[in-house]
């Protein structure tokens, strides 16, 4: 057993720590995000399309790559900062990289629905950027929730897209493992879009945060007392803070669609799924397929990524599981600098 | 007795309504003051460890730390936490969900004045107030063995412990054994319908606070929000119907661009040539 006095000095050592840290908090100036150059090709209401520079003096790969994020949160994760840029390490891969930002829904948005955001706004990306890099398939990178809709679009427009890679996307929605199916299933879907119209992003974030309370309530914070006295490392854990809270409104009828088709009817493994009336049914998919995942993913767990391996017609399939969270597997320095180089390959190997 | 049935002023009465039981949105603000409470109640629990062993930590102790450590940012949103502090009626509503008996003769007391076309609706505030305050005893009601086991597994990491440990190992190792208790609690089917009945319970009383607001904007002559919804629908399907024009528009100017491509050249020249002297003609 420790002594009292050592309690106290390691007491008086923690508010000496945070006292330091509020300083440099304090002298922080904004916090900049998303600082690889890219140019703005197409607009759409409150969707922006991207295409960022080259930085690599050839481009390797061929065909363009789409990113489609989700659209809780914003896509700024994946350029985060100079070192730790998902869009950087492509881009020194010599992939073209192409973006879309959904933006912040407004109360205007509120009847956009699934079929909208796939056929009207993504299928509209995926054209734009076409006729912008002149070439005749695009590949599509789908994250999270990008990831479902990406399939649903690879599914319904099989001539456009090259390649696949999903990462820390949700296909099978009823693996014991997901707590959020838990959570949202005896939710009443229809009165709450009935009701609040566009659903608060900043609920939803709760929500998200609420699965792990202690360690994404409280030991993070824990973990920002040990690194308060260190300035570059303060303005990092303040960017993913940034980031964290940032959380756009959701479209009502978007949120409706989505939780009901995917959430509490599985349909991309039940099947069932329709968009603008085709069906969309993944044993269609024949390109070639890269599923990346995290193995501690609170929020899409493995298996639930995993399930796509058997739901496509793919002989052209590879999983790649990191050691790493939800959050991490963009910005942990691990899978964040193998990413991009794994994509990068496999890309040029199927280009 | 205040009779909140009778106010002459409903808008008075609605305006104070929603101050009183409107959510603001949850935030993540409370978090420093609650690792600084947490912090307290640790230290309280670590000296106690430290003077007495491990088997001396009182249930007071785990229980401060508990409520410390609950901290739900969605729960932090809701009405509830401001009901009780700013509700200008002397808190009808939850004095009526705490004594049932008062609230069923509040119920049954005639309306007067304006408020009696008021009643009904006032009446089914009540009732999903409820719900709500149910609903939301239950959520609490849930986490009730919560504090018993976190803290006998803390105790036993502690006293089962080879090293000595410091401050921020107790720490984690406290949040490590709430961390596990709650995911246990949080995978049960209890817990689903719980927090269903919550978030339903809570959006139904939103909903009719809506209602009342519809019926007094609508009263005074001002926009209502369903109007706007319908406004915002219309624009919506005019959006998409421009999208699909453009998109027309598109496709047939690439077919157009494809047409004029595959026509040899010499025909292209034969016919623009032909155009200019049509042109021509009349001015001669």
């Amino acid at each position: 057993m420790q002594s009292t006095e050592k309690f106290l000095q390691e007491s008086a050592e923690f508010q000496s720590r945070l006292t330091e840290g509020f300083k440099v908090a304090g002298k922080l100036g904004e916090i900049r995000v998303g600082t690889t150059p890219k140019d703005e090709i197409h607009q759409q209401n409150e969707l922006r399309l991207y295409r960022y520079r080259p930085l690599a003096n050839t481009q390797k790969v061929a065909e363009p790559l789409l990113i489609v994020y989700a659209l809780v949160n914003r896509p700024y994760i994946v350029d985060l900062h100079e070192q730790r840029s998902l869009v950087r390490g492509l881009l020194n891969q010599g992939v073209d990289v192409y973006l879309i930002d959904w933006g912040y829904p407004g109360p205007g948005d509120r009847y956009l629905d699934l079929s909208h955001y796939i056929d009207e706004m993504l299928g509209r990306c995926v054209d734009e950027t076409l006729q912008h890099s002149g070439a005749s398939k695009v590949n599509v990178l789908g994250i999270c929730q990008g990831g479902t809709m990406s399939l649903c679009y690879a599914a319904l427009h099989p001539k456009k897209v090259k390649n696949l890679i999903t990462m820390v996307t949700p296909v099978d929605f009823h693996t014991p493992d997901n707590l959020l199916t838990h959570w949202f299933k005896e939710i009443d879907v229809d009165l709450l879009v009935d009701t609040m119209g566009n659903i608060s992003g900043t609920v939803l974030n709760s929500i998200f945060l609420s699965l792990k309370p202690f360690r994404l309530g409280i030991e993070k914070y824990l973990d920002f007392v040990q690194i308060i006295d260190q300035p570059e490392k303060v303005e990092n854990f303040m960017r993913m803070e940034k980031w964290i809270f940032d959380s756009p409104d959701q479209a009502g009828e978007m949120f409706r669609t989505f939780i009901k088709q995917f959430f509490h009817h599985n349909r991309l493994v039940k099947g069932g799924l329709t968009i603008g009336n085709r069906e969309v049914d993944l044993r269609t998919l024949k390109l070639p397929i890269l599923n990346l995942m995290a193995k501690q993913d609170h929020l899409v767990p493995p298996a639930a990524s995993q399930a796509l391996k058997y739901l496509t017609s793919s002989e052209d399939y590879e999983e790649i599981v990191y050691d790493t969270g939800h959050i991490g597997i963009y910005v942990s320095n691990k899978a964040g600098l193998d990413i991009p180089i794994r994509i990068g390959r496999w890309l040029n190997e199927r280009a | 007795m205040f009779n909140p049935w009778g106010i002459s002023n409903p808008t008075e009465m609605l305006s104070m309504w929603s101050r009183s039981f409107a959510p603001g949105p949850p935030t993540a603000s409370p978090i420093y003051s609650q690792l600084h409470e947490l912090g307290n109640a640790f230290r309280s629990m670590y000296d106690t460890v430290q003077t007495q062993g491990a088997s001396s930590v009182n249930r007071q102790q785990l229980d401060e730390m508990i409520k410390s450590f609950t901290f739900n940012p969605f729960i932090a949103g809701l009405p509830a936490s401001t009901a009780t502090q700013n509700n200008p009626w002397g808190n009808p509503f939850l004095a009526a969900s705490n004594t049932p008996a008062w609230n069923a003769s509040m119920v049954q007391m005639p309306a007067l004045g304006i408020g009696r076309e008021y009643q009904e609706d006032w009446t089914l505030l009540l009732k999903y107030q409820q719900e709500y305050a149910s609903s939301l005893q239950g959520y609490v009601n849930i986490f009730q063995g919560f504090t018993q086991s976190a803290g006998e597994q803390f105790i036993q990491s502690i006293s089962n412990a080879d090293e000595e440990l410091g401050f921020e190992d107790m720490y984690r190792k406290w949040i490590d054994c709430c961390e596990v208790e709650f995911e246990k609690v949080a995978f049960t089917s209890e817990y689903a319908v719980c927090f269903g009945k919550l978030i339903d319970s809570y959006i139904r009383l939103l909903q009719h606070q809506n209602k009342i607001q519809e019926k007094t904007s609508r009263s005074q002559g001002q926009p209502t929000r369903s109007e706007l919804d319908k406004l915002h629908q219309q624009n919506s399907q005019a959006n998409s119907q421009i999208d699909r024009l453009n998109e027309t528009i598109r496709d047939l100017q690439l077919r157009l661009e494809q047409v004029e491509k595959a026509k040899p050249q010499r025909t292209r020249k034969t016919a623009s040539s032909s155009v200019k002297t049509r042109t021509r003609r009349p001015k001669k």
